[in-house]
């Protein structure tokens, strides 16, 4: 099941997170995660169309290591959707 | 029992309550390695994070840890410890660093056996690299000493002590905030204050012991590496609690970080032939360390740094930072030596180093100090009958507490065995406490009362001024006042702006006084904590006149053994300072006097 599966899922509704929720889980382990996912956060996420707050809301639950992995290039995410997500947040970070 | 205790004692029974043996509040390694050894033993464990667990600043540590293994090159326990010895300037205490450097072998096979995946030597045995300040024999040949598992040591340790720890049956309170220690009126701890941050409700969670686990403080300052989490909250509940900090004096600063974001640019940049230049494009660090240059040590390159900014001729429009070049080694040494560090600075600093330099400033990394403890992870304080008593039912481990182990200055590789030789040590410790007190202990309703004001407090409404306001002007005052560069005069201000900006704290107001996941409201409770510990670390760098490891006063160049070989003590009341001996004695060994520092 691909992303946009998952996320027309009615499960993945039932566990919406709520703005605040969302904030918090930007605090990461990791001050680049920090930078990344929070700064993004309080920018740009209202900005997002529904499929994209709910990508990122899928990469917020992803574990701190993985996402440092994508963004230092040692590994990518299998899902385009979430690859071109991730890619957006790591330009948003550079201006 | 009058009519006013009779009315907060009714309030307070209706706060709900969880009853447990242990309470460990963080959970990075120092908090999951202590609830594992409690949890093993079938106590009943409470672990209160602030947020995910595996989401603990633990997981940043890429570098490894130290445990003389011998499976690269020679090596043994008494070689670790003298390295530690010397490493943290002889101030550390040579019974717990003897206890942690004959301990880290157990300690590392443990990890191993739980699942940790070492990187393995082609033998099979687990690979060990060379680190900085490691020696063969006592001060000879560089040894190898440092376990990795690649480079995500400390997200392995992590996740396998949160694996065991749900195996094990703890009970996680995740996105939970640890409001303020409960006391009764002997000074015994019996838990604590929490906050559910999901519904903004407060909890008593009674223990019979507690254990600060709640890592280390490096936001603080304006420029660190540490993660956002990292707000002292343990430390504050310390200092209000009336425990003192213990050598806040000590904080480790890389010279090079992103100036404005913090993170690390390694100094493998400048070996690769990397250099830093001022406003004016002059190679600086020429005349200030005209032999070694670029590559002289930490604290010479980050003061110099400082200089030029002070002077002057720092870059930007606000002239805060220096820049690091390397566009002239070319582009393909960049992109084949250094391509994380381009990454870095294209995300971080919106420069591609092949074409710009990048923006630097001096950054904030590890918190040497902390809550005083003894090798048993029992918070120590001193009273009139002895230098160190311990505190019943408290204990603290990990980069919160000062064992102490680091002393002056931590050695790479060191912090993650800390965690869960402490850890571990704290646990047996709890564990023989809890054989001898089988019974809770009346909670009065006054300790509750108490921390329940440090929260009703930010519901006052109106004017003030705000938590993102005065958390920037403390950061960047404690940057320029409290950080590489230190004399008499630029502390003594920096102790009176600290003051000042305390002085304030009852003055800011929320806008957003809603319940339900407030992260304003957990903002400023994080506030709170970083004002104490910042007045602590002024206060403590202000005292100590000498230099010693990692605090470098430019106007007391050099040790002074015979005044200043003793800890620092920091007590919130009166911000009051003591002082308390070094343990130069070691458990079995003979004590390693102290000797200039050669490297």
């Amino acid at each position: 099941m691909d992303i946009l599966e998952q996320l027309q899922n009615s499960r993945v509704k039932k566990t919406e997170l709520s703005r605040g929720e969302l904030r918090w889980a930007c605090r990461r382990g990791m001050l680049e995660l920090d930078i990344l996912l929070g700064d993004f956060f309080d920018a740009h996420y209202d900005t997002l169309d529904a499929l994209d707050q709910k990508i990122f809301e899928t990469l917020v639950a992803m574990p701190d290591q993985l996402l440092y992995e994508y963004f230092t290039g040692k590994s990518s995410p299998d899902d385009l959707n979430i690859a071109r997500v991730f890619k957006k947040i790591c330009n948003a970070a550079s201006h | 029992m009058g009519i006013k205790n009779l009315t907060i004692g009714n309030r307070m029974n209706s706060i709900p309550r969880r009853r447990f043996d242990s309470l460990v509040i963080g959970a990075g390694g120092a908090g999951l390695r202590a609830a594992l050894q409690l949890a093993r033993e079938d106590a009943k464990v409470a672990v209160v994070s602030k947020v995910f667990p595996t989401r603990s600043h633990t997981v940043a540590a890429q570098g490894g840890v130290n445990a003389a293994l011998a499976n690269v090159l020679p090596d043994n326990w008494h070689w670790h410890m003298y390295d530690t010895i010397k490493g943290s300037d002889y101030l550390a205490d040579q019974d717990a660093v003897e206890y942690m450097c004959r301990a880290a072998s157990h300690l590392v096979y443990e990890l191993e056996h739980t699942g940790v995946p070492f990187s393995r030597t082609q033998e099979g045995k687990i690979y060990q690299r060379p680190f900085g300040g490691q020696s063969q024999d006592f001060g000879g040949a560089q040894a190898a000493r440092t376990c990795a598992a690649a480079d995500r040591t400390g997200h392995a340790i992590l996740h396998s002590l949160y694996q065991q720890n749900i195996k094990s049956q703890t009970n996680f309170f995740d996105e939970y905030f640890a409001i303020d220690l409960l006391k009764n009126d002997e000074g015994l701890v019996l838990g604590a204050l929490v906050l559910e941050i999901e519904t903004g409700e407060p909890l008593i969670i009674e223990s019979k012991t507690t254990l600060l686990a709640t890592g280390g403080v490096g936001r603080i300052f304006r420029t660190n590496t540490n993660a956002r989490i990292n707000t002292g909250d343990g430390m504050g509940m310390a200092l209000r609690a009336g425990i003192p900090l213990q050598d806040m004096e000590f904080f480790q600063f890389h010279p090079t970080g992103i100036a404005g974001k913090g993170m690390l640019i390694t100094e493998g940049v400048r070996g690769e032939g990397g250099y830093l230049i001022n406003k004016d494009g002059e190679r600086f660090m020429e005349k200030y360390a005209p032999n070694a240059k670029d590559l002289a040590s930490r604290d010479v390159v980050s003061r110099s740094i400082y200089t030029e900014v002070k002077e002057g001729r720092g870059v930007g429009e606000q002239g805060n930072h220096v820049l690091l070049k390397l566009d002239h080694l070319g582009a393909d040494v960049i992109k084949s030596r250094l391509p994380g560090i381009r990454d870095m600075a294209r995300t971080f600093a919106n420069v591609d180093p092949i074409e710009e330099a990048i923006p630097i400033y001096p950054t904030a990394h590890y918190t040497m100090g902390g809550i005083p403890t003894n090798r048993f992870g029992q918070v120590v304080v001193p009273t009139d009958k002895a230098a160190e008593e311990t505190i019943e039912g408290l204990y603290a481990v990990g980069e919160c507490a000062c064992v102490s182990v680091h002393g002056a200055n931590r050695l790479g590789g060191n912090s993650l065995l800390d965690l869960v030789v402490f850890g571990r040590a704290a646990g047996n410790d709890i564990i023989k406490y809890l054989k001898n007190n089988r019974n809770h202990k009346p909670l009065p309703a006054q300790t509750i009362e108490s921390a329940m004001h440090r929260l009703t407090r930010w519901d006052k409404k109106g004017e003030g001024e705000t938590v993102e306001s005065l958390r920037a002007e403390l950061q960047k005052e404690m940057e320029d006042h409290c950080g590489v560069f230190r004399t008499e005069e630029i502390l003594s201000e920096g102790v009176k702006k600290m003051e000042a900006i305390k002085a304030r704290l009852p003055d800011v107001r929320l806008r957003d006084h809603s319940r339900v996941f407030n992260t304003a409201r957990i903002e400023a409770l994080e506030l709170e904590n970083l004002v104490d510990v910042a007045v602590a670390t002024v206060h403590s760098a202000y005292t100590r006149k000498e230099s010693r490891g990692a605090h470098s006063r430019v106007d007391y160049p050099i040790r002074d053994d015979k005044n200043w070989m003793k800890h620092t003590l920091f007590f919130r009341a009166g911000s009051r300072i003591d002082f308390k001996p070094v343990r130069l004695k070691p458990l079995s060994v003979e004590s390693f006097p102290p000797k200039e520092r050669v490297y």
